[in-house]
């Protein structure tokens, strides 16, 4: 292990009220190109959660080792009480294509706490990039149940209709969507989301008009 | 379907021939009188346009029967019908059936196009066209023209025919002008395909039937956004090293709710096409 390494680490940990500060220490460590399993088990130990899910996005030397272990850390973390850690894991998640418990990942989508909100996000999108048609009931019902929730935040609301419009085409969800983003001012998160590979124009024929209505001032 | 040129010798003893209709061989002109107009004897097209060419939009105005004359009649020479044509309303024209168009039309010779609007699409076009909005659009023959590169390609993609024959028209305006109706403005202009016209035409459908926004009639809370000063103040704050870990959470909800992060494929995909186009 890096002596080095573990300064930075013990370092961020002094610092923990400074994001920039440790931000800057994280990057010392970035620095170093690729760390030993140790060392990304030290990182892994900080109590920043802020900093782990930076360096895991930052990080480009990720070994398949690395990512089968990292897999286990998040299967382990998903009921973590930092609820805005855990979205930042299943983002990983989306990112490396890992397999996540997948009925625990629908359990998320029935869940309604307000800091349950940024888990929602992603799971909805985990949910969109992997899925099982095994479970379409269950996973209809659940963004149905989302849509309709007037407790939701309307971004979770954005993008269960944009799903459930990709999924079953129907117009309804295709009208709520474009409610919510010209009425609510969601324009941006409609176009981010278009700018997805999966919702590339080429498999998906409303690209062009909901990238219109992306444009469209309410 | 080939027609035989027919033998005009016996046609003063029997002049009401294919279809019943008039065999005109005066002269050698050779036409058989439908009423609203004439068709060649030897050939299966009309000597003169459609009358209501601008309601057939993918069809050339001297198609007879569209093309199809074993399943379809046109008694008068104003328009076709035959069996299967009816739709779901009842409606008796054989455009108002299908979602898309069917290629149906040998493309070798560059006399027809592809055209393949899917139906809600052309029923909006049809609707800027009634209203009068953009006076260029006027389905003018422009409109089945196609790029000469294209010509004699058989290219069944419906995006791209939707692409080619809507790129082909000026209508960028009218989406702005339809938006407009609807109190929406905007913020930049878009190139207009034909699936935005489809798009449209779905939520303008919708819009008309209440019953539509009744699921959904309650949407949920919006929060969690950054206004844009807010949202400067931190970055200022990230500028400056001053970055507390409650504003760098601030910064986090705020990226999450408008998905500023894109995922790592959607990364790699533009770095290999920004690689591309610098090779």
């Amino acid at each position: 292990m890096d002596k080095d390494i573990i300064a930075l680490i013990n370092s961020i940990n002094m610092d923990n009220a400074n994001y920039s500060i440790a931000k800057k220490q994280l990057d010392n460590i970035l620095l170093h190109g690729k760390l030993s399993k140790s060392d990304i088990c030290e990182i892994f130990a900080l109590q920043n959660n802020i900093i782990i899910a930076d360096f895991l996005k930052e990080y480009q030397y990720f070994s398949r080792n690395d990512i089968k272990f990292i897999n286990e850390y998040i299967i382990k973390n998903l009921n973590n009480q930092d609820r805005l850690f855990v979205s930042d894991l299943i983002e990983f998640a989306i990112d490396w294509d890992l397999d996540l418990p997948y009925e625990e990942c629908l359990s998320f989508l029935n869940k309604y706490e307000e800091d349950n909100h940024y888990v929602l996000l992603v799971t909805i999108e985990y949910i969109f990039k992997n899925l099982k048609f095994s479970y379409i009931d269950s996973i209809i019902d659940s963004l149905n149940k989302i849509v309709d929730n007037p407790n939701q935040l309307q971004p979770a609301q954005v993008l269960a209709s944009f799903v459930l419009f990709r999924i079953t085409q129907k117009k309804e969800y295709l009208i709520n969507l474009v409610d919510l983003v010209v009425n609510y001012g969601h324009q941006e998160l409609l176009y981010n989301l278009l700018q997805e590979t999966y919702n590339d124009q080429k498999y998906f024929d409303y690209h062009d008009f909901l990238i219109t209505i992306s444009r469209v001032n309410g | 379907m080939r027609f035989a040129p027919e033998s005009t010798s016996n046609s003063a003893a029997l002049p009401y021939r294919y279809n019943g209709k008039e065999l005109e061989a005066m002269n050698g002109l050779n036409q058989y009188d439908y009423g609203a107009r004439r068709r060649g004897a030897g050939l299966p097209i009309w000597t003169a346009v459609d009358p209501l060419c601008e309601k057939y939009y993918n069809m050339s105005p001297y198609a007879y029967c569209m093309g199809n004359p074993i399943n379809k009649t046109d008694p008068n020479g104003m328009a076709c019908c035959g069996s299967g044509d009816n739709n779901d309303d009842g409606n008796n024209d054989p455009f108002i059936k299908h979602h898309s168009f069917e290629p149906s039309f040998d493309n070798s010779h560059g006399t027809w196009d592809d055209m393949h609007l899917p139906q809600d699409g052309q029923d909006m076009l049809d609707k800027i066209n009634r209203s009068g909005k953009d006076d260029d659009f006027n389905h003018q023959p422009s409109y089945f023209a196609t790029d000469a590169n294209d010509k004699g390609k058989k290219d069944n993609n419906s995006t791209e025919n939707s692409k080619t024959a809507a790129t082909a028209l000026p209508i960028t305006i009218a989406v702005g002008d339809i938006l407009e109706e609807f109190g929406l403005t905007l913020s930049t202009a878009v190139s207009a395909v034909s699936s935005i016209f489809t798009g449209l035409a779905v939520i303008l459908q919708g819009d008309t039937s209440p019953n539509q926004y009744d699921a959904f009639a309650q949407h949920g809370i919006n929060k969690g956004k950054l206004s844009t000063e807010e949202l400067e103040i931190l970055k200022q704050k990230a500028a400056n090293g001053t970055l507390s870990n409650a504003d760098k959470q601030k910064l986090k909800r705020h990226q999450k709710n408008t998905k500023e992060r894109p995922s790592r494929q959607s990364k790699d995909d533009k770095k290999d096409k920004k690689d591309k186009k610098k090779n």
